[in-house]
């Protein structure tokens, strides 16, 4: 499928900029990357947030979540901030990855759903998918989506982001490889899709930095970073993933070694499609929790 | 030769590597245990192929299919309260194939098993013949690391065959030279391994070209070198003036070019493209490329 690809001018021209979301009236202007001022990415990290055998702790999850949420928006109050995101009319999806070796943590995914149901969403009205969202009924119906994976290397698309999180959006993912999975942010515009992504959240709790062997994981190339990336807009986030997974290649490799191929989809969604931003100068990121170690 | 003959050879060829390598996928579901150190198959053997392996393997099916793969053996290993020992083995389209794979599936070259090998924390990776055979139990424990050590030997001696390695290799100038850094490819998606050069397909790399991307260093000076083989001095040409046209950066051929410190440049010899990047110093990239060279004319 080949988006119609707007320009950002041609993009508020066109009276679209309700595209940006519904809840554009809601949210300040610069939570998104559609338009021409930076994009706010929370990146929030808690030592706490994992056991010595590497487990996570729900309360510090949820705590971090409600953190993020409330930063990105500016308000102190976590019922109202969680109030401008989710309408307790809304059908929510809330797109994980299920991917066995490095999944979205069940802890964030329990998080997520709190925090949805105590905005007035129906239990029947949620769903939590990474396979199938095409033939799920909540995922079809959805009104919302809320988008949440790990970052990590990956073969062909460079890293796995929360923009390539939506090629299960797609009857044949395999159709979007081409030129490095180049133009994944079209899925982004697809109707079933396009506008009802209100909240992402890049875990980086533990990401992956490398890949080795057919499956490509091994615990050598993963690192407790003890963090969370949270944004409205999916390339900043994830162009603010990638800055920090290149950093962590530098750090244990000793020398510049880039990622193989390239993560061009995050740098084209915000170039050729328009979806965000992925230029860090276009990007505000508000740290919280400690630095030691923040690679960014 | 005429054209029915020369058909009917190719379908005979073809139906005996067929042949052969269901055979040899065939004949590892029967020489691998049952059991290995109580480990036990509890489901039975799989068997993917290039239409089949995204459906098993997430993330990684196309870099397997931009070198050349026919199919894969998996068979899985359980035992209670450990993890799975999962294997894999990869028959690809040749030995040249594997390599390619194994060059940019790990992180380091150890020569343990098969004609190279990576041992990692749950994890033993090798390549032999035409096979790139994986075994992955995670998380690891002592049970089971001394398991996969005893699969990797057991794999390793049922291949009888070693492989020949890309004759581009021989090109490669060997002082100074850090083998794990060799990366071999036949796709351009692998073009950027050590430094970026483009995103797109700049040098015209298809499945008959073999290209090469290696670092050197010397105690004070490191390059990144491209050395890409064509299969005639003309494809070898046109890849060169298309590269120059889209390159980032204005290059003339035959000169090195400083672009913010570094040193870069490229040039085509014989039915070669020599390239140097990221080059710490002009002396020693120049010194790289007149050991290509000498090795090419030679």
């Amino acid at each position: 499928m080949s988006p119609k690809n707007l320009t950002r001018r041609e993009f508020i021209k066109a009276g679209t900029i309700a595209a940006a979301g519904t809840l554009i009236i809601n949210y300040p202007q610069s939570l998104f990357g559609k338009i021409d001022l930076k994009s706010r990415v929370i990146l929030i990290r808690n030592r706490n947030v994992l056991d010595d055998t590497g487990k996570v702790i729900p309360d510090v999850i949820q705590e971090m979540l409600d953190e993020s949420v409330k930063a990105i928006l500016e308000i102190d109050e976590l019922k109202k901030a969680w109030e401008k995101i989710i309408k307790p009319n809304d059908i929510v999806g809330i797109k994980t990855n299920v991917w066995n070796y490095l999944r979205t943590p069940i802890e964030l995914e329990d998080a997520i759903k709190k925090r949805v149901k105590e905005c007035g969403v129906a239990e029947e009205n949620i769903s939590i998918k990474d396979r199938g969202v095409l033939r799920d009924p909540v995922f079809q119906k959805a009104t919302a989506l809320i988008n949440t994976r790990p970052m990590r290397t990956h073969y062909w698309s460079g890293v796995g982001s929360l923009i390539k999180n939506y090629i299960m959006f797609v009857e044949k993912p395999s159709d979007w490889h081409d030129d490095s999975c180049a133009d994944l942010a079209a899925i982004w515009k697809m109707p079933h899709v396009a506008d009802k992504t209100r909240l992402n959240v890049l875990v980086m709790l533990t990401p992956q930095f490398h890949n080795v062997g057919p499956h490509g994981f091994s615990n050598e190339y993963v690192w407790k970073y003890y963090g969370l990336i949270v944004g409205v807009d999916p390339v900043a986030c994830d162009a603010v993933g990638l800055k920090i997974i290149e950093a962590k290649r530098k750090e244990f490799f000793g020398d510049d070694r880039p990622l193989n191929p390239p993560a061009k989809h995050i740098e084209l969604a915000d170039t050729r499609h328009h979806l965000g931003n992925a230029d860090m100068k276009k990007i505000d990121i508000i740290r919280i929790g400690f630095e030691e170690g923040i690679l960014i | 030769m005429n054209i029915r003959k020369l058909f009917t050879l190719i379908f005979i060829l073809t139906f005996f590597q067929l042949n052969i390598m269901s055979q040899t996928m065939n004949d590892f579901a029967n020489t691998l245990p049952g059991k290995i150190n109580d480990w036990e198959i509890i489901e039975s053997d799989r068997f993917f192929d290039n239409k089949t392996l995204y459906d098993y393997i997430d993330g990684s099916a196309e870099m397997f299919l931009s070198f050349g793969f026919s199919k894969v053996f998996n068979r899985i290993y359980s035992r209670d309260n450990q993890p799975n020992i999962i294997i894999d083995i990869f028959y690809m389209n040749s030995s040249y194939d594997a390599f390619g794979v194994f060059t940019h599936s790990v992180g380091k070259f150890e020569h343990e098993f098969g004609q190279q090998s990576q041992r990692s924390e749950g994890a033993i990776i090798f390549w032999k013949s035409n096979y790139y055979v994986s075994i992955l139990c995670h998380p690891e424990t002592d049970e089971s690391k001394e398991a996969i050590l005893k699969l990797a030997g057991l794999i390793d001696k049922s291949i009888n065959e070693t492989g020949s390695l890309p004759g581009v290799l021989n090109y490669l100038p060997k002082e100074n030279l850090l083998s794990e850094s060799i990366r071999y490819f036949r796709h351009y998606n692998w073009l950027n391994s050590h430094t970026f050069i483009s995103n797109d397909n700049i040098l015209n790399i298809d499945q008959n070209t073999h290209g090469l991307l290696a670092r050197y260093n010397d105690s004070y000076d490191s390059v990144i070198f491209l050395l890409i083989m064509y299969p005639d001095s003309s494809l070898a040409e046109s890849a060169l003036q298309k590269f120059i046209r889209s390159y980032e950066t204005e290059l003339v051929p035959y000169q090195l070019k400083q672009k913010s410190n570094m040193w870069i440049g490229v040039e085509r010899n014989q039915n070669f493209i020599l390239g140097v990047f990221s080059s710490s110093s002009k002396e020693f990239a120049e010194d790289i490329i007149d050991r290509a060279r000498a090795i090419i004319n030679k």
